[in-house]
């Protein structure tokens, strides 16, 4: 039990020997290469996450630009629905101020017809009392005539009309 | 057999005493373990590292990318910072040498090379040319030796100040080897002396060394799984205070 | 100075530092001893190493502790200047 803490030289050197050996030899044949291949795969890590973010800096470019887009349109939109129910009430206005004159001339044409029906109204009434006048006028002379007596009938229905018809003008 | 001649022959080296003439070669128990462990260890590694397309060999790569990352990011980044990176593969061997030695003593007819002191002092005198080495790379000799003496301390206390430095590298350089040293040899020899107790009981009496056996089966195999845990906590401690040491003497001003 | 929270790498560091202590003494006992074989002085050298031995861990101890305290600062400082 004594030589448990009495280091063997020889042991020690062999152990360096072996040691040293190892790591160089592992570091040529094992861990360059899985370091190699760690560092590669972290550097297309890195380089994916790079992409990523750059593909996510873009979109969010793009969609900025597309909210833009929309807003203008949306904008130009409402602005044309503006315009559009400005041109409607105009026309609304005109198409009814025209309407108003197109009533009343249509009223005033009505009217005038109507004044005009008036008159030929009165005229063929004024016609046919004439002919029942004369109707009645020939009856009755023909049942008592006299040359006379017609002659001075016929005067004064005539006179009678006459007057009639510068009462109704 | 004597009980202290049991566990002695179990832990200490035997010397084969191969001879080239006067020369006493050192080819003992533990240095042919050391040799199997360095081959088994030579093995696993290139298998980690030989690229392939089957499933397994992409299997092994990663354990194997995994492995060098957990060193990367747990001990040497930590431990010395990013000038330690050149360094990696030193601690990569180192970390699983330890570990296999630690581990090589559960498998029959090997033993636990880390439980010898020459073995463990060996490791930590090449722990420290590290140190040396990494020191002189970053500082050139001269501001190594300079980078010994900590800023600020008066001329006068230089004499004195830089002995003191020099042994607390020479001390930690020791303490490398006889904390993994005392870990493995405790644990080996709690190990050991459960499984005698069932002898010596059993000397007494049959029947009590039968009795015996279940706690102390019980007890050995608790403490085997606390030497597995040992075993890998002590390779990470080893590994660790390495960088940590060759860390203080790079950023030291 | 508060001490803690500390990270795993100053775990291993203060857990080191028993053993260092220890490790002093006993080298200053060593060559204490040795001397004393050499110039036959039995206890003076190996007295003188233990107290040589004592200072050297007390020294390490307090360098040790100062370190950890003086990073346990530095990451503070970091940490209200917004850098970590």
């Amino acid at each position: 039990m004594e030589n448990l803490l009495n280091p063997d030289f020889g042991v020690m050197a062999l152990t360096i020997v072996n040691f040293l050996l190892l790591v160089w030899l592992l570091h040529k044949f094992a861990w360059k290469s899985i370091i190699g291949a760690l560092e590669k795969r972290e550097q297309q890590i890195a380089q994916d996450k790079e992409t990523a973010a750059l593909a996510r800096q873009e979109a969010q470019n793009i969609k900025a630009e597309l909210d833009a887009k929309l807003k203008e349109i949306s904008n130009e939109a409402a602005l044309k629905m503006q315009e559009a129910v400005a041109v409607g009430n105009a026309q609304k206005e005109q198409i009814l101020a025209e309407t108003q004159k197109q009533a009343e001339q249509l009223l005033a044409q009505a009217k005038e017809q109507i004044a005009a029906e008036k008159t030929k109204a009165l005229a063929d009434v004024r016609e046919q009392v004439v002919s029942m006048a004369l109707l009645a006028a020939v009856k009755i002379t023909q049942q008592q005539i006299t040359q006379e007596t017609a002659a001075s009938a016929v005067d004064e229905v005539l006179r009678e009309v006459k007057q009639a018809g510068v009462k109704t003008h | 057999m004597e009980v202290s001649e049991t566990i002695a022959h179990h832990i200490l080296d035997h010397d084969l005493g191969v001879m080239i003439g006067a020369f006493h070669l050192p080819i003992t128990a533990h240095t042919l373990t050391m040799l199997g462990v360095s081959i088994v260890l030579f093995v696993v590694a290139v298998l980690l590292s030989v690229r392939g397309k089957s499933l397994l060999s992409r299997l092994l790569n990663t354990v194997g990318e995994e492995y060098v990352a957990f060193m990367r990011d747990g001990i040497v980044v930590p431990g010395i910072g990013k000038e330690g990176i050149a360094f990696l593969p030193y601690f990569c061997t180192l970390f699983l040498f330890i570990l296999f030695s630690n581990l090589a003593g559960l498998i029959p007819q090997m033993k636990t090379i880390t439980s010898n002191i020459s073995v463990t002092g060996g490791l930590a005198l090449c722990s420290g040319g590290l140190i040396v080495y990494a020191g002189i790379k970053t500082h050139g000799l001269w501001g190594f030796i300079k980078s010994f003496i900590p800023g600020g301390t008066p001329w006068w206390l230089v004499p004195l100040m830089f002995p003191l430095e020099v042994i607390s590298l020479i001390i930690r350089v020791c303490v490398l080897a006889i904390r993994l040293f005392a870990n493995m040899l405790s644990g080996h020899m709690v190990l050991l002396s459960l499984l005698l107790i069932i002898f010596i009981i059993g000397q007494m009496s049959k029947m009590a060394g039968v009795g015996a056996a279940f706690p102390a089966m019980g007890l050995e195999i608790f403490m085997t799984f606390l030497e597995l845990l040992v075993a890998f906590l002590q390779a990470y401690v080893f590994s660790l205070l390495t960088s940590i040491y060759v860390g203080l003497v790079v950023h030291s001003h | 100075m508060a001490l803690g929270p500390f990270s795993a790498k100053d775990h291993v560091v203060i857990t080191t530092l028993g053993l260092e202590f220890a490790v002093a003494v006993s080298m200053g006992v060593a060559v204490g001893f040795w001397l004393d074989k050499k110039y036959s002085t039995f206890p003076w050298a190996m007295i003188a190493g233990v107290m040589c031995g004592f200072a050297l861990g007390l020294y390490i101890i307090v360098k040790e502790s100062h370190r950890l305290s003086q990073t346990e600062k530095i990451t503070e400082d970091k940490k209200k200047n917004g850098s970590i």
